[in-house]
């Protein structure tokens, strides 16, 4: 890694920082030193990048990025590669690169990713037209048939040092994938895609079904004013409870009178009292005798009716509590 | 040029979604708790509506027992009538069996809550009553 230099880089004339330009060489094995929250332009040195200039019958770039992995296929080693193009006259320059391996560059210099303000390819980036650069002590960068490339510095009799000094970043910067190695982006988006889909349907459930509570929890007030209710319904169930009492107090009442009235009585047995108070009703028939009790009351015992009887000289009184 | 861990987001997504499921579930139960709740309501005061009508209403259970007492049948009968704010009282110290049975016919073919009753034979025609209905 050699030259470097402090530039502005001005943005909207209101926010400015400052970042040095640096020309990222695997050969090179040193530190980068810097000071916290100082950014950096990287330049790609050739070595870590394929490229190539061709011609396709196509009219835009983002149809060109469609093809590159197909372009590239025969000729890249195995590995997680990202592509780039930009369009130059009627050529493109398409270019593939490893992330993985760019970073850890990176990383092994000491810069770390977030200290990175753009990647550039060397390509593009630097105007070499019959000048060779040195980029290193043993190696040159030289333009050929206008692909930047690297080269042993012994073929050329004379270079001049690379000067990054004065640079002007001009070209598109690339966004290096720290983990695209780990996740096919595409999937990724597929996957975040159906996720996201998913949790705004059941979002969207919540939301219905929060309505649906609010528009029964209206009905059920609506309830409450149109039928006077008490407002917990503990009072009104106790209240219901108190009133569902009377009700079968009172169709026992009824039904226990019509079975005494219908008591096969014989014409010297009568019904004399008929008493009722504290849910009890006592009924005072005359005339019958205790062996004679059993078969009268037979239609008490058969309806499954408990009741008890007091005999008495003059008849029987009979007592059931409702 | 710091990036988000794709890992993370995708975790993130399913806690995401984890939660939103866990949020639906309690929504669905909330729902299921209201409507039962509503059903419950709407039960409770249909029930209590027909009950008060039949035992509480004052109006209704003084109209229909001057209907009955207004019979031609029972103006011999010299039923005594009193009113308190709980209760009313018929009574009579002597009633005709055939009058007994038509007021009693009427009385307990009607929903009427009653407290009380004392019906004693005074002789082969005749009864005395006591009866008290509450309101």
């Amino acid at each position: 890694m050699i030259y470097e230099k402090e530039k502005d880089i001005t943005l909207f004339t209101k926010f400015k920082r400052n970042a040095t330009t640096l020309f990222l060489d695997p050969v090179w094995q040193g530190k980068q030193e810097y000071k916290k929250g100082e950014k950096f332009n990287i330049i790609l040195s050739p070595s870590l990048y394929w490229v190539k200039k061709v011609q396709l019958p196509v009219k835009y770039l983002r149809e060109v990025k469609k093809l590159l992995p197909s372009i590239f296929e025969e000729i890249l080693p195995d590995g997680h590669f990202s592509y780039s193009a930009f369009k130059e006259g009627d050529s493109y320059y398409i270019f593939a690169y490893e992330d993985k391996k760019i970073l850890a560059l990176l990383e092994a210099h000491g810069i770390h990713h977030s200290n990175i303000a753009g990647v550039y390819f060397a390509q593009g980036e630097l105007d070499i037209e019959e000048q060779v650069y040195q980029i290193n002590e043993t190696q040159v960068i030289y333009a050929k048939d206008d692909i930047v490339i690297v080269a042993p510095k012994i073929w050329f009799a004379t270079s001049v040092p690379l000067d990054l000094q004065n640079h002007k970043i001009h070209s598109q910067s690339i966004t290096l994938q720290q983990y695209g190695h780990i996740v096919n982006k595409g999937a990724l988006y597929k996957i975040s895609g159906a996720l996201v889909v998913l949790i705004a349907i059941i979002g969207t459930q919540i939301m219905l079904t929060h309505e649906k509570i609010n528009y029964i929890e209206s009905l059920k007030e609506n309830i409450f004013t149109k039928y006077k209710l008490y407002p917990t319904m503990m009072q009104n169930r106790a209240i219901l409870a108190k009133y569902e009492g009377i009700y079968e107090i009172q169709t026992k009442l009824r039904g226990f009178i019509a079975l005494f009235l219908k008591l096969p009585l014989k014409k010297s047995q009568k019904i004399v009292l008929l008493e009722y108070d504290k849910k009890r009703l006592h009924v005072k028939i005359n005339g019958i005798k205790k062996e004679e009790g059993m078969q009268v009351f037979n239609t008490l015992t058969q309806a499954h009716i408990k009741y008890k009887t007091h005999y008495t000289k003059s008849g029987v009184i009979v007592e059931v509590a409702l | 040029m710091n990036q988000l861990n794709p890992l993370h987001i995708g975790a993130l997504l399913l806690v995401l979604l984890a939660f939103s499921c866990f949020k639906l579930q309690e929504v669905k139960k909330e729902l299921l708790e209201i409507k039962h709740s509503y059903h419950e309501s709407e039960k409770v005061a249909l029930d209590l509506n027909k009950l008060k009508s039949i035992y509480a209403n004052k109006q209704k259970i003084k109209h229909t027992l001057e209907k009955i007492l207004a019979y031609n049948s029972l103006k011999k009968a010299h039923l005594q009538i009193s009113k308190n704010k709980t209760t009313i009282k018929i009574t009579t110290d002597s009633i005709e069996y055939k009058m007994l049975n038509f007021l009693m016919g009427k009385i307990l073919n009607a929903h009427y809550n009653i407290t009380k009753l004392k019906i004693k034979k005074l002789t082969d025609t005749t009864a005395s009553l006591y009866m008290e209905i509450q309101w």
